[in-house]
């Protein structure tokens, strides 16, 4: 496993590993969803809700388990008399499948179709609330408000943010190419230019991908 | 590696990953995922190498941003083990010797509690045990290589952790065994160790871009300086703390202490024996008996006496301090004992005991496997939703378009996961200060200000008052006689929460507004988490403590029809060195019984007595 002074782990082992740690954690969540998906059939109302939330944050690709969960709080937050109610239920539907994004968001056109729904809760309840003094005249200029800060986007782009990581790895990999295959006894001048042109397109991608994430 | 090696770090796998809260922890973890999610700046010294592997675990595509942020650390954990394995069996070419090192390490309790929070210490332990490594190649022989591959290690650690660099005097003193190779090698090794620290430079473009950044920004030269330096921590600053090492020897008593207390709770302190004798083994290989005890000495006593020279083990000094930043040093630990263990049995074994040098080890290794379950069942997060609801609870209760203040890192860090990551109620505007004397806000969890300035028209323009009046500005925080509020405010208990009202204000109307309000918003309230979390995680305890005040309200808003007794709650809650009063008076009749029997359960439950590493 140590050879020529530095340590050298296979590419089999690497994978090995990796794909190892990715296996018990697609355990735990399959195993997570599994509880609480059963937790969800036995519970009422808000615990019912609260175990179908459970069941979506550890949603994993074409679990059927979180389709379940989501079709389950769609007709659950429908179920709801109270305003206040249907609205915490909506909420936590779009939260924790806003939660479940990676490089892609999972369920988009529910997120979508709930917006509405959501930004009109809102408002009914602003205009509710005694202490505001507002009427049904406002509802129009409220609506519009709280749509514009549900359809904001506040993460940074996925695109620019996978340019950052990597090339953050590219250019880190690229100095560690500089030292241990240029800078051997004699210099490797290959090795050296490499390297050294690799952190440069690497790094200037970096400081690119900080700015434009 | 042999068999039993790939079932112990597949074991160590499955119950490190098992042990993950299912969303967050307690403590920065909030505030660091959102700072990996935004690609921010988190609080100072802003952890941008964290920030970016934090990343790259969010876009795998199981599980919640949450979790999957905290596998960073765990497989760090695993990593670090990983070393420990490769650095005994470097000295002992034994299988069974560097499994020893790898399951004390892998079952101590600090170690196994910090590979289930989402801290950048696992991280940082895996590289001071890198750099080890690589200083154990350079007393072999020297390689110019070596030296500028952990100067540049060294310069990425910069943006980890500050106890990383200690290793700079470790290899320092190694170099200085090739005198002169080493000082013509060292400006170019200056030059990588900057290549290095170019990673910060995500500390300075961020906060040009206005990303979020958890304390101040980094945009200006000295901004950049003083977050680098933590400065923004007074005298926890990181120069500060490092003076106190050296102007004074009082607290080295309480230090060794200290490090006596956290090496008997982790290890029992009879490992020290052959600790010692690990340093023996090691004696003779000179040089490397100098890279390990100056590394030891660093990460021990010099650390110590910096930060855990305290005179009382409270939850801070243990838990913020103990059971965090002494990583490296109880992994040097773990390396010196097996060490030790094999040097012992080789020496016993010279007197006609040969059976020693089989049998020690494994029976340790039985022993330290005893543990196992004991460290799972303590430190397991595996159903700790307890920060996750914590914050969602409290958002969950407030009408549209409040405010909600915050002070405190756990009620800021859970609430900017909820509002930043999870976009859970973000009509709310949560802003946050770091003083509790002080009203300099914080505005990270109510951005684009420009989206709420139309729902929040009289916050903005400064008129708090109306926003009161309304009853819409809440907060976490009690007000006690030294904060800015406190001539101008009155605090109505709401759940776990309070609604700020202008002084003098409050009428009867308003008094049994608030108990209805907070009798219809029990159902949003989820006490369950606090009585199953099943952790002793001191800050857990903390969070479950301060929402069982909710029981309180609730009964006392309820005036039974034949009441039994009267309770009357004259209480103070802390926030740091501020004490705020709390005073309830609770008619307690068969309608709210249930209450004070909830709250009760709550508080038996949270135990501070059941964190280990309280006396």
């Amino acid at each position: 496993m140590t050879t020529g002074g530095v340590i050298y782990l296979s590419k089999k082992a690497v994978f090995v590993f990796f794909g190892l740690l990715f296996l018990i954690f697609f355990m735990r969540m399959f195993y997570a969803q599994y509880i609480y998906i059963e937790e969800a059939l036995v519970s009422e109302n808000l615990e019912k809700l609260k175990a179908y939330e459970k069941v979506i944050l550890f949603h994993f690709p074409l679990s059927p388990y979180t389709k379940k969960a989501v079709n389950g709080m769609l007709i659950e937050c429908e179920k709801f008399n109270e305003e206040r109610e249907k609205l915490y239920c909506y909420e936590t539907l779009r939260s924790s499948l806003i939660q479940i994004k990676s490089f892609y968001q999972p369920y988009k056109n529910v997120i979508e179709s709930i917006k509405t729904k959501i930004a009109h809760l809102r408002t009914i309840e602003m205009i509710n609330w005694k202490e505001n003094r507002l009427t049904m005249k406002d509802y129009q200029s409220l609506y519009q408000q709280h749509m514009k800060l549900l359809e904001y986007e506040n993460a940074p782009s996925v695109f620019w943010s996978i340019i950052v990581v990597f090339s953050l790895i590219g250019w880190i990999t690229n100095v560690f190419i500089v030292i241990i295959k240029g800078l051997g006894t004699p210099v490797d001048k290959k090795f050296l230019l490499l390297g050294f042109c690799g952190f440069m397109i690497f790094f200037t991608l970096w400081i690119i991908g900080l700015y434009l994430a | 590696m042999c068999h039993s090696s790939y079932i112990a770090f597949t074991l160590f796998s499955i119950l490190y990953i098992f042990s993950l809260a299912p969303v967050f922890s307690t403590g920065d973890a909030g505030g660091l995922i959102v700072s990996s999610y935004t690609l921010g700046v988190a609080h100072p010294p802003g952890y941008p190498f964290f920030s970016v592997l934090g990343k790259i675990f969010s876009f795998l595509p199981l599980g919640n941003i949450g979790i999957k942020v905290a596998l960073m650390p765990c497989v760090f954990s695993i990593l670090t083990l990983l070393m420990v394995y490769l650095i005994i069996h470097r000295f002992t070419k034994s299988a069974v010797y560097s499994l020893l090192g790898v399951i004390t390490l892998g079952v101590s309790y600090s170690f196994f509690f910090q590979t289930s929070m989402i801290k950048f210490y696992p991280a940082n332990s895996f590289l001071v045990l890198l750099l080890l490594f690589l200083g154990i190649k350079i007393t072999e022989g020297f390689d110019r290589r070596l030296i500028f591959a952990s100067a540049f290690i060294i310069g990425l650690m910069t943006g980890l952790h500050h106890t990383g660099l200690f290793m700079i005097i470790p290899l320092f003193v190694i170099g200085l065994l090739y005198r002169k190779e080493f000082f013509k090698n060292l400006p170019l090794s200056a030059v990588f160790f900057l290549a290095g620290f170019l990673v910060n430079l995500h500390l300075y473009i961020r906060s040009i871009e206005e990303a979020f950044t958890a304390a101040h920004r980094a945009d200006t030269l000295s901004g950049f300086f003083n977050m680098l330096l933590r400065r923004f921590y007074g005298e926890s600053s990181s120069i500060d703390t490092v003076g106190g090492a050296f102007h004074s020897f009082d607290g080295y008593l309480n230090a060794m202490r200290n490090l006596y207390y956290l090496i008997d709770a982790n290890f029992g302190i009879f490992t020290l024996v052959f600790v010692l004798m690990g340093l023996l083994f090691l004696y003779k290989k000179r040089a490397i008996f100098l890279l390990f005890i100056v590394s030891f000495f660093l990460y021990s006593i010099a650390l110590a006496k910096m930060t855990f020279s305290g005179s009382v083990r409270d939850i801070s000094t243990m838990y913020v301090v103990g059971n965090q930043y002494f990583i490296p040093f109880l992994s040097l630990y773990a390396i010196l004992f097996a060490l030790g263990v094999y040097f012992f049995a080789n020496l016993i074994s010279k007197f006609d005991f040969k059976i020693v040098p089989k049998v020690l080890p494994i029976s340790l290794i039985l022993m330290s496997l005893i543990f196992l379950p004991i460290r799972f069942s303590q430190t397991v997060q595996f159903n700790n939703w307890v920060p996750y609801y914590h914050g969602k609870d409290a958002l969950s209760i407030l009408p549209v378009s409040s405010v909600i203040s915050t002070y405190g890192d756990n009620h800021t860090f859970e609430i900017w996961y909820m509002k930043i990551v999870g976009r859970f109620r973000d009509d709310l505007c949560h802003i946050t200060s770091h003083y509790y004397n002080l009203t300099e806000w914080r505005l990270e969890g109510c951005k684009p200000t420009d989206f709420y300035k139309p729902l929040l028209s009289d916050f903005f323009s400064g008129n708090f008052n109306e926003t009161m009046l309304k009853k819409r500005f809440y907060s976490t925080v009690a007000l006690s006689k030294e904060h800015p509020f406190y001539e101008f405010v009155d605090v109505k208990p709401y759940a776990f929460i309070f609604a700020y009202i202008p002084k003098n204000k409050v009428t009867e109307d308003d008094e049994k507004f608030f108990k209805e309000l907070s009798l219809k918003s029990e159902k949003f309230l989820t006490p369950k988490v606090c009585l199953n979390h099943t952790t002793d995680d001191p800050f857990t305890f903390e969070m479950c403590n301060f929402f069982s005040i909710s029981y309180l309200v609730l009964a006392s808003s309820i005036k039974p029809a034949k009441p039994m007794e009267t309770l009357t709650v004259d209480a103070s809650i802390a926030y740091g060195r501020f004490l705020a009063p709390l005073k309830l008076d609770i008619q307690i009749g068969k309608e709210n019984a249930r209450y004070i029997e909830l709250y009760k359960s709550l508080r038996a439950y949270n135990d501070y007595r059941r964190c280990y590493l309280l006396e």
